[in-house]
């Protein structure tokens, strides 16, 4: 009884909350930016996260995730009403991000190419656990970026969406716009590719 | 690693990421309990997927807000924020399309063959000219002239010949004789018949021979005329002689009549 309680009551608020987007999203077609800044405050936290493990540098992860946002506030008369906000924003952040990797000819990766953005954003980790817990899990997460960052654009992208902002498969394939089957092969030909360079043999643990 | 093994490495990986329908993974299952080699498969995906997920999100540095006048960029300004290489690269295809438009407008045409080049604006392109064709249009022309030439001579000729009929039509009942009358038209058809074969020759040996011989053969040809005046002149005369009954005033008609044919003639010459 008590379950379903708090089951309706969370249906409720994010019921609320898709409702408060959805005048959001009307206000904002109606060039009502402070009605879209409420959608940024929502959203920027994903997108900048996506952006800086796609892009592996803090600066550019903030560059592109302004100009996403302006993006999306500048094509904001052409969202379907019908269709998913997320996936829509999802959408313009990985054609950029996908747009910016292409157009570097070296990718920047932390341990090998830049020390100084490893530290940048190892100091924006949380900071809430011991020492020794906080320093192996940095040495991890560098291990982590490092084997991301072997893989494909693609296979990042997918791995991101589904690791990390955990869209599901065909959710994935409506940001990506691609048919289902090749987000499955992206998403497993990437983590046999993380699975190796992760094994413990390899990264000493 | 076994055939069976190597399939349950996809159902791992399957399992991991939650994409396993529960019949596979009851399979899945199965096979763990007997295989401890894809049991340390399993627990390497997990911890594969475990550390992903040391990466978490961190705070964003800042907010990304959008300015109430971020919405339109006005063209102008959106032309100065390019790069120089861009603003040229802009003209220069706005240029071309330009040049394109007013061609295709104004009805342009082009042709390149054999390193000669040919254009026009709404006209046919001429044929392309070689030497041959040269000397072809050279020979057409001047056969064209040595037809003209005759042709204008036949037609003098022509005009000559019906004023002379005219004029024997004008003595109808005033004083030559039936008799006279019609030996005077079988000589001007006899002379038309003449000249008509004159002139089919003329234009023979005009085609065969070059213009200078034009003048000889309109000599041969005032010759024979001047001949079959004569003849004319003899036969009217005859006719008049052996006529007794002729009057003066017959006699008048046909000297007016070779005054005004001497007259031509001599327009002619």
């Amino acid at each position: 009884m008590g379950s379903t309680t708090i089951s309706s009551k969370l249906k409720g608020s994010a019921g609320l909350e898709q409702a408060h987007e959805h005048s959001w999203i009307a206000a904002s077609q109606r060039g009502d930016s402070a009605a879209f800044n409420r959608l940024v405050l929502k959203w920027e936290r994903s997108i900048y996260n996506l952006c800086l493990r796609m892009l592996q540098n803090p600066e550019d992860a903030e560059e592109v995730t302004q100009e996403v946002f302006l993006r999306a506030f500048r094509s904001i008369r052409n969202f379907r009403e019908n269709a998913s906000f997320s996936t829509w924003l999802y959408r313009i952040a990985a054609n950029q991000c996908l747009s910016r990797l292409r157009k570097r000819d070296n990718r920047v990766t932390w341990s090998i190419d830049s020390e100084e953005s490893r530290e940048q954003i190892d100091h924006k980790l949380p900071h809430q656990e011991s020492h020794e817990n906080q320093f192996l899990q940095q040495e991890t997460g560098t291990k982590v970026r490092e084997a991301l960052a072997r893989l494909s654009p693609e296979q990042q992208l997918v791995i991101e969406l589904k690791f990390y902002q955990e869209l599901t498969f065909e959710e994935i394939a409506d940001v990506v716009q691609a048919p289902l089957s090749t987000v499955k092969s992206r998403l497993y030909g990437g983590f046999e590719i993380l699975k190796r360079c992760l094994s413990p043999r390899r990264i000493g643990i | 690693m076994s055939e069976k093994c190597q399939e349950v490495r996809e159902l791992i990986l399957r399992a991991v990421v939650e994409d396993l329908e529960p019949d596979l993974r009851a399979r899945l299952q199965n096979h763990l309990s007997a295989c401890a080699q894809c049991r340390e498969e399993q627990s390497l995906c997990e911890a594969t997927h475990r550390r992903l997920s040391t990466v978490e999100d961190v705070p964003v540095p800042r907010h990304f807000f959008v300015q109430p006048d971020a919405e339109r960029i006005d063209a102008w300004q959106a032309l100065r924020r390019l790069a120089f290489p861009w603003k040229l690269a802009l003209a220069s295809v706005l240029a071309a399309a330009l040049l394109v438009g007013v061609l295709a407008f104004s009805d342009f045409r082009f042709r390149a063959e054999n390193g000669v080049y040919a254009f026009s604006f709404g006209q046919p392109l001429p044929e392309t000219v070689t030497h041959a064709k040269v000397e072809d249009q050279v020979r057409a022309v001047r056969a064209e002239l040595e037809r003209w030439v005759d042709q204008k001579l036949a037609s003098e000729r022509q005009q000559y010949l019906a004023a002379l009929r005219a004029e024997i039509e004008k003595t109808d009942g005033r004083g030559l004789t039936s008799q006279q009358r019609t030996m005077l038209l079988a000589a001007l058809s006899e002379t038309e018949n003449r000249l008509a074969d004159r002139i089919q020759t003329a234009g023979t040996v005009l085609e065969s021979r070059m213009a200078s011989s034009v003048t000889s053969l309109y000599d041969t040809i005032q010759s024979q005329r001047a001949q079959d005046l004569r003849g004319i002149r003899q036969t009217i005369s005859a006719s008049a002689m052996q006529n007794e009954a002729s009057d003066r005033q017959t006699q008048e008609v046909l000297s007016t009549l070779l005054e005004v044919a001497e007259l031509r003639m001599g327009g002619q010459n």
